[in-house]
Order: structure tokens, then C-alpha cells, then sequence
């Protein structure tokens, strides 16, 4: 799952981060999860190598 | 049934009877029907006119944690205007649409959930489930919402705390909206 991975990568981000700064979307078309708003003040958004 | 019918090569046409009873028409195409007596006493839209539907989750999905997921709703319980498609509302008459949307989860983990209404691909407005111990959430939204009754449509997302799947049912999660008034 998204999510995991980029718990993996960022332990510190909340619930409050994925309710504000950030946005996984999935649009039910068979792509799957991916990364919609990523406005994180720190930390920066996971490259696609880092997720794989 | 009388009816006054606004041509596009006579002008006014108005053929008359003794029904009571009037059907208004553009270019043949029935708007508006006026009826003083019985069950449908009153005036009735075209189904055209006036969009609604009702589409409810016969299948269940699963929704991953903290990830705004477009919510499916396979079948189609009436849909006047054929404007619902692919969980997808796209109304083609412009005004002003009460919408209205429930999804529920079986959940055995206490977790928050909610229901966002996107318009045109993105987040517009939402409701919000606080966290529940209980085994299934529920969450409703409603609104009212313009559309121009070309290119807006109209998605429901959930988004939960916990991943988990939905509740498919008809009485549980679906989507309904209808026309309130043209714009």
C-alpha cells in the first residue's frame, strides 16, 4: 500500500498530515493509489524510485 | 390533453380538447405537463427536465488508510436523465442539485471515516464520521451544488483511518441527487 510506503519513509507524518498537507487518492480505475497534493512544509515528496 | 407547443416554423401552435388538462411543448418536445385532477394533479416536469437518481454499492471495495478513494456504485436503482455512469454524475440540464450520499464500512477496528463530494476531479466538500468502536461506520454527506449542466460532474470519495472494507448494500452506501431548481 502507499500509505505503508511512505510510513516507511517518514515515520513522523500524522493523520493530520494526510487530512491537510498531503492527499493518496485512488480513483477506482485500476491505476491504483498514487500521490494527488503533496504540501509537506519539511519533508520532501517520495520520488517514484523510493516507492517502488 | 391540450397542447401549446412553440414551433421553429409556425410559431404558437395551441391544439385544444376537453381533458382539463395541459402538456406545454418546445419544438414538439414535451417541457411540462399541467394537470388539475387526479393522482398527478399538479405540474410534472419532463423526466429531461428534472435529473434524479439513485445508485447504491452492490459490491464491496476496499479502501486503503488515509487514501481519498472514489467509491463504486454498480447499480442503478432509477436514473431519469441517464446522467449517471461509472459512479460518475453529470448532469445535463444547469441548476442547482441536492446530493446526497451514505457509505458505510464493516469495520473491526475503531477509525474515523469520511465522505468527500468531488466536482469535476476534485475535492469540494465533505462530511466527516468522528472514530467509532462500534463494527460498522457509517457516513453520510449532503449538499446542494451547482452544476452547468455540461462539463461538471459529480464523484463520491471515502477516506477512513484504517483500511478497511465497505459495506455494500442498498441501504447502506449509495448516491442519489436531483434537480432543486434550473439555473
Amino acid at each position: 500500500m502507499l500509505y505503508d510506503k511512505i510510513m516507511a519513509l517518514y515515520p513522523s507524518l500524522t493523520t493530520q498530515d494526510f487530512l491537510t498537507v498531503i492527499t493518496l487518492q485512488n480513483d477506482s480505475d485500476g491505476r491504483g493509489d498514487y500521490i494527488a497534493k503533496w504540501e509537506h512544509p519539511t519533508l520532501a515528496k517520495p520520488t517514484e524510485e523510493q516507492l517502488a | 390533453m391540450s397542447i401549446l407547443n412553440a414551433t421553429t416554423t409556425s410559431g404558437v401552435v395551441l391544439t385544444g380538447d376537453t381533458t382539463g388538462n395541459l402538456t406545454i411543448q418546445s419544438a414538439g418536445n414535451t417541457v411540462c405537463t399541467i394537470t388539475a385532477t387526479g393522482a398527478n394533479a399538479g405540474i410534472q416536469l419532463a423526466s429531461w427536465a428534472a435529473p434524479a437518481f439513485s445508485a447504491y454499492q452492490s459490491t464491496l471495495q476496499t479502501l486503503s488508510t488515509s487514501t481519498n478513494t472514489k467509491i463504486l456504485f454498480q447499480t442503478k436503482e432509477f436514473d431519469t436523465n441517464n446522467n449517471f455512469a461509472s459512479s460518475t454524475f453529470t448532469p445535463t440540464v444547469a441548476g442547482y442539485y441536492q446530493i446526497n450520499a451514505s457509505g458505510a464500512l464493516v469495520s473491526s477496528v475503531a477509525t474515523w471515516s469520511n465522505l468527500k463530494l468531488y466536482k469535476n476531479g476534485s475535492y469540494f466538500k465533505q462530511s466527516f464520521a468522528p472514530s467509532s468502536s462500534a463494527q460498522i461506520d457509517v457516513a453520510g454527506f449532503t449538499g446542494l451544488v451547482y452544476a452547468n449542466g455540461t462539463t461538471d460532474y459529480f464523484e463520491i470519495y471515502g477516506v477512513v483511518g484504517a483500511g478497511q472494507n465497505t459495506n455494500a448494500g442498498q441501504t447502506v452506501t449509495w448516491f442519489s441527487a436531483s434537480l432543486v431548481r434550473s439555473a
